[in-house]
């Protein structure tokens, strides 16, 4: 009767999808490709031509020490922000969730760091941390501890720009949490209690965070990528100082290109960078499809 | 073995009622069933008892002592929910086990490593594992019990929330409309299979349904509610042969009882133009009824089809004839039956009627059932009517 499914109206399909191919390929595969094509160049911003160079601003990465140190740091900042973020906004979602009242009220609240513009914040953040006139210090100050440079200080500037990223990200997360609470069914809360299972504890262990697995695995790489990416707070406030103890891939990039040209180097470290993503994304892909799924 | 008392209990969501004033007593061991309409608080009749929501006036009791101020684990009680409520990241096994590792084990024991640690948890679960086995082989599950919920059968997923139920040995079980997601196959051979374990274990039991057919079959009384209020508690018998109200008598049994439009006269009852005298066993409405208009219910088995011409026969238009191989269903139009008649007819006739045609029926005075202005039943003898016809006035 009919063909196989879209064999006459292939032409069809095409067009229904052309709008998101374009869009696709305009800003996604293309950018990429470019970005690909000069990794392979020595192109310096504004040169009228540039050389083919091969892998070589690959090679030259591994020896890099401004990459090795952005690296370093990249990983130490998602390794701070990515658990205690999650974890946050396990214990927000789950607060707000059981809260009495004013249910939205903290939604909102916890979610404004999100919404808000980084940059903005991050100017807010550097007067709360300011050495001498912060409240931040003032506080300390009253418990008698001396002033700290917290943003200024090598051993410090990391896990402080890591804490603005958690005040930044738990909201996010809570939000997610707070969607993945919402679909689990009461029901089963009620065949809990029934069982033996009704203290907060038990009720936990028992429905809470089993069926918040899926959910928990999604927030958990979500977590990883948006921390990996940070790069306005430190634009901002410490432009990967002092000493490049806040030196992050992003940033790292964002200086080689538009602050010394080298374009080519620049869009090498973008590749792996993307590379980087991608596996996570890949790793997120296969998990969610295999143990979280109760089928 | 164990009694349930229900006292007064009322219960609103807002500013709706949905419990009012509900009493119920349940024996050791017995089945009650308890039927209505959807929305008319059964579900929520339940998780009173369960423990589930609180009431707000009246108390629950089991064998005598007051429980409300008890959590559902305090009660000792299990319940079958309407959607199963089953674990889905647990396998079927861990699903049946869960009530016995909350009361058996204590915190420390239901860690994930304990047992290798501890002799007394190996121990404890072993005899849990033992106690589902069985539970499962008495449900059919023995080759189910690895698997998730998500992979098994509705009619599965119902066994293993019954299982769930059974291990435990609970005071009391509370079904909640159990069935209603199975085939009709599967539903008539699980009500056998719930029957017989529930005498087999003699827990006392009360059984959601609205299902008039499961509840007859299963349950040895049965509670008729609607909107919040118990109308009637009885033997399936006695709510089929002598409902309390109208509305019990509408709702129990198919086909549907007959209503039809009647009167009360001086010595008895106008119907279809005749006066049946009634004996009535208290004046209806002591007295203040007067002459108004009551109602008369018939079991379809209760009707007489003959000769229009026929004594005492009223006459009918046969609307239309269902003929169902043993015996037959006669649908039909007449004046005091605003709203049909269906009267059970022997096969032969059911093959012979024609819609259209024109057929005498008669109501068996004995089988007659009448409910005053209020639908409450008047409690009344009625006997055979006058032969002559006599003139509506
Ligand atoms: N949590 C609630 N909040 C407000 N109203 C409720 C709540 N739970 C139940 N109700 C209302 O109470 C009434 C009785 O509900 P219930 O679930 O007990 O009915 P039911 O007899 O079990 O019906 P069904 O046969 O459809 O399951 C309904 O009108 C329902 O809308
Ligand atoms: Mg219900």
């Amino acid at each position: 009767m009919t063909g196989k499914p879209g064999g006459g109206r292939g032409w069809l399909a095409w067009l229904l999808i052309a709008p998101a191919v374009l869009g696709l390929v305009l800003f996604v595969l293309g950018p990429t490709i470019a970005v690909a094509v000069m990794s392979l160049t020595d192109w310096q911003l504004g040169a009228a031509e540039a050389a083919f160079v091969g892998l070589d601003n690959y090679a030259a990465l591994p020896g890099d020490r401004v990459f090795r140190i952005a690296l370093a740091n990249t990983l130490v900042y998602g390794a701070i922000v990515t658990p205690v973020s999650v974890l946050l906004g396990l214990g927000l979602a789950l607060l707000v969730e059981g809260a009495p009242a004013g249910r939205t009220f903290f939604r909102s609240a916890f979610f404004l760091p999100v919404v808000s513009t980084t940059v903005a914040m991050a100017v807010v953040w550097e007067f709360l941390l300011h050495p001498s006139m912060g409240p931040a210090n003032l506080l300390l100050g009253t418990l008698g501890i001396a002033p700290q440079n917290f943003l200024g200080h090598a051993g410090t500037v990391l896990p402080t720009l890591a804490a603005i990223g958690i005040w930044e990200n738990a909201g996010f997360n809570m939000v997610l949490f707070l969607a993945g609470l919402k679909s689990i069914p009461r029901e089963l809360y009620q065949a809990a209690a029934v069982d033996g299972a009704d203290r907060p504890w038990e009720r936990f262990w028992t429905v809470t965070f089993p069926l918040l697995g899926p959910t928990l695995l999604f927030v958990v790489v979500i977590a990883l990528l948006r921390s990996f990416k940070v790069f306005e707070t430190v634009a901002a406030i410490t432009q990967g100082g002092p000493r490049r103890a806040s030196e992050v891939l992003l940033y790292t990039i964002y200086q080689e290109g538009f602050g010394f040209f080298r374009i080519g180097h620049a869009s090498a470290l973008t590749m792996v960078f993307l590379a980087g993503l991608l596996v996570l994304a890949l790793v997120q892909i296969r998990l969610l499809d295999r143990r979280v799924h109760y089928r | 073995m164990t009694t349930l008392d229900i006292v007064g209990i009322e219960k609103s969501f807002g500013a709706t009622p949905v419990l009012r004033d509900v009493s119920l007593a349940l024996g050791h061991g017995e089945f009650l069933a308890i039927v209505g309409p959807s929305g008319c608080g059964k579900s929520t009749l339940l998780r009173i008892v369960a423990g589930l929501e609180a009431a707000d006036r009246g108390s629950v009791r089991l064998d005598g002592q007051p429980v409300d101020a008890l959590p559902p684990k305090g009660r000792d009680v299990a319940m079958v929910f309407q959607s199963y409520a089953l674990y889905p990241h647990m396998t079927v096994a861990q699903n049946i086990a869960l009530p016995l590792v909350m009361r058996d084990l204590d915190r420390r024991q239901r860690l994930p490593g304990w047992r290798l640690v501890s002799a007394a948890t190996r121990a404890a679960r072993r005899r849990i594992a033992g106690t589902v086995a069985e539970a499962a082989d008495m449900l059919q599950l023995s080759a189910l019990l690895d698997r998730r919920p998500g992979q098994l059968s509705g009619g599965q997923r119902q066994r293993v929330a019954l299982a769930r139920a059974l291990v435990r040995r609970p005071r009391i079980f509370l079904l909640d409309e159990p069935l209603s997601n199975l085939d009709a196959t599967l539903r008539t051979q699980t009500r056998n299979e719930i029957a017989q374990l529930q005498r087999r274990l003699g827990v006392t039991t009360v059984y959601v349904t609205h299902d008039q057919v499961e509840a007859m079959t299963m349950a040895t009384r049965i509670a008729v509610m609607f909107e919040g209020r118990v109308h009637q508690v009885g033997t399936p018998e006695e709510v089929y042969r002598s409902p309390a109200s109208l509305a019990v008598a509408e709702f129990v049994g198919t086909p549907r009882i007959t209503v039809l439009d009647a009167r009360l006269a001086p010595g008895g009852v106008m119907l279809g133009g005749r006066l049946w005298p009634a004996a009535f066993a208290a004046p209806p409405g002591g007295g203040a009824i007067g002459p108004a208009d009551i109602r008369v219910g018939v079991r379809p088995e209760g009707f007489v089809l003959g000769d229009p011409a026929g004594p005492g026969m009223l006459a009918a238009r046969v609307s239309h004839v269902e003929y169902l191989g043993s015996e037959g269903l006669a649908h039909l139009l007449l004046d005091a039956a605003p709203r049909g008649a269906v009267a059970r007819i022997d096969a032969g006739l059911a093959g012979r009627l024609r819609p259209g045609e024109t057929v005498g029926v008669r109501p068996d005075p004995a089988g007659l059932l009448l409910f005053g202005p209020d639908g409450r039943r008047l409690d009344a003898r009625v006997g055979q009517p006058s032969s002559a016809m006599a003139e509506a006035s």
